[in-house]
C-alpha cells in the first residue's frame, strides 16, 4: 500500500488546476487580491510556495550558515556574469555618437557606390560581409498571440521575413522551461491540442520565433513575447 | 544608484546596456540566492556553482523580463526552478526516493480513502483532510517532501526547523493525524 499511498497523497499535495502560476501567486498576494488570499487559505501547495518565497526574500541566516553564505556571496561578487564592456562599445553607447556613427557610415557607403572611375564600377552596391551579427539584428514581428487572451490560442502568427526559408518557433513557461517547439515553412504555426490544453488561465507563456535562411543561419529573431489567458469567470 | 528600485535599475540597463546597473541589481540578491542554494545543498562548493548558474541564467534572460512582476519574483522563479531541477536530476542519478508515507492505519481504512482518490472529487476530499487536520508547518513539510521531492534535510534547512529531528518529526506527526482522519472518515462517512 505504501507506494500507492505515496503517489496518491503526493497528488493531493501538488498544485491543482485552480492554483495560479508561481509568479501570479506572489504578485497577487502582495496586492492583497481577495480571490488569491481565499485560495491560499485552503491550499497547502500555495501556502508552501509563499513560505518558500518569503524565506528567499528574508533568509534570516542562522549562525552555522553565515560563513558559508558569505563565502558564496563573495564568490558571486568576484565572478559577475555581466561581461565588462569594451572601450569601443562604451564609445558606441554615448548618446550622440551612435547616430553620428550611423551617419558617417552612410556617407562612406554612398561615396563608395558613387565614386566615378572605379575599376569594374558598375554602380552596384557592394555586399557588406560579416553578415551573421548584422543580420541577427533584424526582428521578427509577432502578430499574435500577445498580452491577455480570452481563450487558448489555436495558432501563433508573425510577419514573414524576407529571405527566410523556415521558422523555428518555441513556447516556454516564464522560467524558460520548454513546452513545445516546431520548425515551419510559413509564418504561422498551429498549436497542437495537447499544447493548447497546457494553456490554462493565469499561467503566463513566452513564445519566440527565429527566422532561418536556406543554410539554417538565423537571420531574424522575435525575442520573447508573453501571453496569458484570462481566468474564466466562475459565474 | 542605491536609491533606485530594482525595476528602475533594470530599465536603465535595458536602455544603455551599462553593466553598472545590473551589477548593482544582482548584488542586492547575492546573499539571498547564496542562502537559498546553500539550504538546498548544504555544501558550499555546489551551492556556489548553483548560485553562479542562476545569475548567469538570469542575465541571459533579462530581455524576457517585461515588468509584469517584480524583479525579485522573477529572479526567485529562476532560482527556485533551477535548484528544484538540479535536485531532481541529482536524486535520479543517486536513485534516491522519498520516504514512504506508510500510514500507521489499518489498510482497510486507508484503502477506502485511497480508492476514492481515483476521481477528481475525491482529490478534493484528500485536500480537505490535509487542510483540516495538519498544522501549517506539517503541510509545508509534506508539500516540500512528497510533492516537490526535496530531501528532509533540505526541507529542514529551507524552513529553518531547529528541533532535533527537523522535518522528520513533522512528517511523523502529519502521518498520524492523516491516518486518524482517514479512520474517522471511514467510520463516520465524513470528516
Amino acid at each position: 500500500m505504501s507506494e500507492n499511498s505515496n503517489k496518491k497523497v503526493s497528488q493531493a499535495l501538488r498544485s491543482g488546476d485552480d492554483c495560479p502560476s508561481l509568479e501570479e501567486l506572489i504578485e497577487l498576494t502582495g496586492k492583497h487580491d481577495r480571490n488569491i488570499e481565499a485560495h491560499v487559505g485552503g491550499c497547502a501547495h500555495c501556502t508552501t510556495e509563499l513560505a518558500l518565497f518569503r524565506g528567499f526574500l528574508d533568509p534570516a541566516l542562522r549562525p552555522e550558515e553565515k560563513s558559508h553564505v558569505e563565502a558564496i556571496a563573495a564568490r558571486l561578487r568576484e565572478n559577475s556574469p555581466v561581461p565588462s564592456a569594451s572601450w569601443w562599445k562604451s564609445l558606441w553607447s554615448v548618446q550622440w555618437l551612435a547616430p553620428a556613427s550611423v551617419a558617417m557610415a552612410a556617407i562612406l557607403v554612398g561615396l563608395f557606390v558613387w565614386a566615378p572611375g572605379r575599376s569594374g564600377g558598375s554602380g552596384v552596391a557592394p555586399v557588406i560581409s560579416g553578415g551573421d551579427d548584422a543580420m541577427r539584428s533584424a526582428r521578427v514581428e509577432i502578430v499574435s498571440p500577445v498580452g491577455t487572451l480570452l481563450d487558448a490560442p489555436a495558432k501563433l502568427e508573425w510577419v514573414a521575413v524576407r529571405g527566410a526559408a523556415r521558422y523555428q518557433v518555441s513556447l516556454t513557461e516564464v522560467d524558460h522551461t520548454a513546452v513545445w517547439s516546431e520548425t515551419v515553412a510559413d509564418p504561422l504555426a498551429n498549436l497542437p491540442a495537447e499544447v493548447r490544453a497546457k494553456v490554462v488561465p493565469r499561467k503566463t507563456f513566452l513564445f519566440e520565433v527565429k527566422a532561418m535562411d536556406a543554410k539554417g543561419a538565423v537571420i531574424a529573431e522575435s525575442g520573447s513575447h508573453r501571453f496569458v489567458m484570462e481566468r474564466i469567470p466562475t459565474q | 544608484m542605491q536609491n533606485l528600485d530594482d525595476e528602475e535599475l533594470l530599465a536603465r540597463f535595458q536602455t544603455d546596456r551599462k553593466s553598472k546597473w545590473i551589477d548593482e541589481l544582482f548584488q542586492r540578491y547575492h546573499t539571498k540566492v547564496a542562502a537559498w542554494c546553500y539550504r538546498f545543498t548544504n555544501d558550499r562548493e555546489s551551492a556556489g556553482d548553483l548560485a553562479q548558474e542562476i545569475f548567469l541564467r538570469a542575465y541571459r534572460n533579462l530581455d524576457s523580463f517585461r515588468g509584469s512582476a517584480k524583479f525579485s519574483t522573477w529572479l526567485y522563479t529562476v532560482a527556485r526552478n533551477h535548484c528544484m531541477n538540479e535536485m531532481k536530476s541529482r536524486k535520479t542519478r543517486l536513485h534516491q526516493t522519498a520516504e514512504a508515507l506508510d500510514f500507521e492505519v489499518e489498510d482497510s481504512a486507508a484503502t477506502s480513502v485511497l480508492e476514492a482518490l481515483e476521481t477528481e472529487q475525491s482529490l478534493k476530499l484528500m485536500r480537505t483532510l490535509i487542510e483540516e487536520n495538519l498544522d501549517s508547518i506539517e503541510k509545508q513539510v509534506m508539500v516540500m517532501h512528497f510533492a516537490s521531492g526535496l530531501s528532509l534535510d533540505a526541507v529542514s534547512r529551507l524552513l529553518g526547523l531547529t528541533n532535533a529531528s527537523g522535518a522528520r518529526a513533522h512528517i511523523v506527526s502529519a502521518k498520524r493525524k492523516l491516518a486518524r482522519a482517514m479512520e474517522k472518515w471511514k467510520n463516520k462517512g465524513r470528516v
